[in-house]
C-alpha cells in the first residue's frame, strides 16, 4: 500500500481525496470501486491517473469532479468539501471552478465551436474574459473553425474545442477522462501538447485519466491505481518507464 | 443561453417536431371540429324552426298520448280549420300536414337527399303563415299541381312546367311543377326535398283522410292571444290542445338538439380517441427524443447547466410544439 495520507489538503492543492470509498451493490455482490484513496493534486501540475480496466480510475475522476458521490470519505476542490454542497452549488462549482474533457461526445452537436467553447460561461450568465478566450482559441488553432458545427469538425478538432472550452472559464482544475482515447496517435499527441502548454504557459492544473503510457508521459506525475487503491506513483515519467512500471503492476 | 440550445435543438429536429405538431394539430382540429359542427348544426336547425314558426301565434294540435315528447301526435279533424277561422281575433288559419314524398328525377330515379327527409306538405300559398315562400311561378292548386323547393329543382334540373313523378306511401302520382318555393330567403330546406300541395290535394295524395297534423293560426294585430286561446279551447274536441308558436318552435328545437347532441357526442368520442392516440404518439416520440439526447443533457449538466435550465429547455420545446399544434388545429377545425 503506497498511500501517503496527507490529511486536509494544503493551500497548494487544487483538489484531493481523503480516504475516498465508493462501493456498488451489497452483500456478496459488493464491489469496492474505490477502497480508501487518499491523494492530492497540486496547483499548476499535470497529473495522470493510470491503471488497468476496473481499477477505479474513472470512478475517482467522477467523484473528484462532483459528477458522482462517494460512499464515504471526502473530496475537495480547492478547500471546498464537495459533500457539503447541495446540487445547485455543486452545479455552480462545476461551472466555475472545474473544466471537463471527455473521451467522446464532448460537444453539444447543435452549437457551433465558438458557442461550445463559451457554453459553461454562458450557462452561468457570464461573458468571460474576451482577451483570455481569444488567447485560448489561438492556442488551440481554431480561429478559422469557430462557426463550424461539431459534425463538420474532425475528431482532433472536436477535442481541441473541448480543451478550449475547459480552459475558457479559467477553472481551478481540469479533469480529462481518456481525452485521446478516440484519436490516432498524431492527433492525440497534438491534444496532449495543448494540455501540456496549458499547464506550462498558463499555470493550469490538469488531472487526466488514461491507460496509454505515451499519453501519461506528458504528465508531471503519474498515480497508479489498482483494485481501488493507489499502488504506485512516478514523477517526470517517460513512456518506457511507464510501460515497465505497468508491466510490474500487471504481474 | 438555454434558449439558444433549445432553438438549435428544435431546428435540428425540425422534421420530427413538425410531425409532433401535426399529430397535435389533427387531434385538436378533430375535437374542435366536432364541437363546431354540432354547434353549427344546432344553430341551423334553431334558425330553421324559428323561421318556420315566426308568424305562428297559436297552434292547435292533439294532446300526446304518452309522455314521450318524440311520439307521433294523432291528427286533428280537418273540419276544425273552418271552425277556428270563425273565431274573433283569428286572422288566418293554415293547416299543417307533412308526410313522406319522394321525388323522382326525369329518369325515374329517386332524388337523393343525403339523409335529409323527403317531405310532402300542405301549403296555402305565398300569403300563408308558415315560413315557406314562393320563389317563382305560382302556388299549386288542385290535383296534379305541385311546387317544389328551388334548391332541389336547380340541383336536378327541373323547371316550371315540367312533369314530375312523386312516390307516396301508397304509390306513385304524376304532377306538373307550377311553382318553386324556398324557406324564407333561402332556396332550400337544409337539404330536404319538399313538394307542396294545396291543403285539400295534400290530404288526398298524402293519404291523410279528413285530418291534418295540426292547424297553425295567425291572430289579428293587437288581439289578446290568451283570450283567443280560451275561446278556441271552448270549441276544441277532447284530447286537443292549443299552444303558442314559440312553444312549438322550442319543442322542435329541443328534439333536434337531443339528436344533435347525440351525434356530436359520437363525433367527440372519435375525436377523443384521436387525441388519446396522438397523446401516446407524442409521449413516445418525446420519450425517444429525450433518450437520444440523454448524453447531450448529461454533458450540459456536467459542464454546469443546473437542473432548472435542462428542465426548462425540454419544457419550452414541448410547449412551443404543442402551442403551435393547438393553434394550427383550432384554425383548421373547419376543414377537418
Amino acid at each position: 500500500m503506497a498511500d501517503t495520507p496527507t490529511g486536509t489538503p494544503t493551500v497548494a492543492a487544487a483538489a484531493g481525496a481523503v480516504d475516498a470509498r465508493k462501493t456498488y451493490g451489497s452483500g456478496d455482490a459488493v464491489v469496492h470501486a474505490l477502497d480508501g484513496v487518499t491523494v492530492t493534486f497540486e496547483l499548476g501540475r499535470f497529473t495522470a491517473i493510470m491503471g488497468p480496466s476496473g481499477s477505479g480510475k474513472s470512478t475517482l475522476l467522477h467523484c473528484l469532479a462532483g459528477l458522482d458521490e462517494l460512499t464515504s470519505g471526502s473530496v475537495f476542490i480547492g478547500d471546498t468539501d464537495l459533500a457539503s454542497l447541495d446540487d445547485r452549488r455543486l452545479t455552480e462549482l462545476r461551472r466555475e471552478r472545474v473544466g471537463f474533457v471527455f473521451q467522446s461526445f464532448n460537444l453539444v452537436p447543435t452549437l457551433t465551436a465558438d458557442e461550445n467553447i463559451r457554453l459553461p460561461l454562458l450557462l452561468g450568465g457570464r461573458d468571460g474574459d474576451p482577451v483570455w478566450i481569444d488567447t485560448v482559441i489561438d492556442t488551440v488553432g481554431l480561429r478559422n473553425r469557430l462557426t463550424h458545427r461539431p459534425s463538420e469538425l474532425s475528431g482532433g478538432q472536436q477535442q481541441r474545442v473541448a480543451v478550449a472550452r475547459a480552459l475558457a472559464s479559467q477553472p481551478t482544475i481540469i479533469f480529462a477522462d481518456e481525452p485521446t482515447g478516440n484519436l490516432d496517435s498524431t492527433t492525440g499527441a497534438e491534444i496532449l501538447t495543448f494540455m501540456r502548454r496549458a499547464v506550462d504557459d498558463f499555470g493550469q492544473t490538469i488531472v487526466m485519466v488514461t491507460h496509454d503510457p505515451t499519453a501519461a508521459s506528458y504528465a508531471d506525475r503519474i498515480v497508479f491505481l489498482a483494485d481501488g487503491h493507489i499502488v504506485d506513483e512516478m514523477t517526470e515519467p517517460t513512456p518506457d518507464a511507464v510501460i515497465d512500471r505497468m508491466k510490474r503492476l500487471g504481474s | 443561453m438555454i434558449g439558444l440550445v433549445t432553438r438549435r435543438s428544435m431546428r435540428a429536429r425540425l422534421g420530427r417536431n413538425i410531425f409532433i405538431a401535426l399529430a397535435i394539430t389533427l387531434g385538436v382540429a378533430f375535437v374542435a371540429g366536432s364541437f363546431v359542427l354540432a354547434d353549427s348544426i344546432r344553430t341551423t336547425f334553431d334558425s330553421l324552426f324559428s323561421e318556420l314558426n315566426q308568424d305562428v301565434d297559436l297552434e292547435v294540435r292533439s294532446v300526446l298520448a304518452t309522455d314521450n315528447a318524440q311520439a307521433q301526435r294523432d291528427p286533428v279533424p280537418a273540419s276544425l280549420a273552418d271552425e277556428l277561422a270563425a273565431i274573433p281575433g283569428v286572422a288566418e288559419v293554415e293547416p299543417v300536414l307533412q308526410r313522406f314524398a319522394q321525388l323522382l328525377d326525369p329518369d325515374g330515379e329517386p332524388v337523393s337527399t343525403q339523409g335529409a327527409p323527403a317531405i310532402g306538405a300542405a301549403w296555402t300559398g305565398p300569403t300563408g303563415i308558415s315560413g315557406v315562400t314562393l320563389k317563382e311561378g305560382r302556388n299549386p292548386e288542385g290535383l296534379g299541381e305541385t311546387a317544389i323547393d328551388r334548391a332541389t329543382a336547380d340541383r336536378v334540373g327541373f323547371e316550371i312546367g315540367d312533369p314530375i313523378d312523386i312516390v307516396f306511401d301508397d304509390g306513385v302520382r304524376s304532377f306538373e311543377i307550377v311553382g318553386l318555393v324556398g324557406l324564407g330567403s333561402a332556396d332550400g330546406f337544409g337539404g330536404a326535398t319538399v313538394a307542396t300541395f294545396d291543403p285539400a290535394t295534400a290530404r288526398e295524395v298524402l293519404n291523410a283522410g279528413d285530418t291534418y297534423d295540426a292547424i297553425d293560426l295567425r291572430l289579428d294585430d293587437g288581439a289578446d292571444a290568451a283570450a283567443v286561446a280560451r275561446d278556441i279551447e271552448a270549441l276544441l274536441p277532447d284530447r286537443t290542445e292549443v299552444v303558442t308558436g314559440e312553444q312549438v318552435a322550442q319543442e322542435a328545437s329541443d328534439q333536434i338538439n337531443q339528436f344533435v347532441s347525440l351525434f356530436g357526442n359520437g363525433l367527440l368520442a372519435f375525436a377523443f380517441v384521436t387525441a388519446f392516440v396522438s397523446a401516446f404518439i407524442i409521449n413516445n416520440v418525446f420519450g425517444i427524443t429525450i433518450t437520444q439526447r440523454l448524453r447531450e443533457l448529461a454533458l450540459l449538466r456536467a459542464i454546469g447547466a443546473n437542473t432548472k435550465q435542462v428542465r426548462s429547455m425540454i419544457i419550452v420545446e414541448a410547449l412551443l410544439i404543442s402551442i403551435t399544434g393547438t393553434v394550427l388545429g383550432l384554425s383548421h377545425r373547419s376543414t377537418s
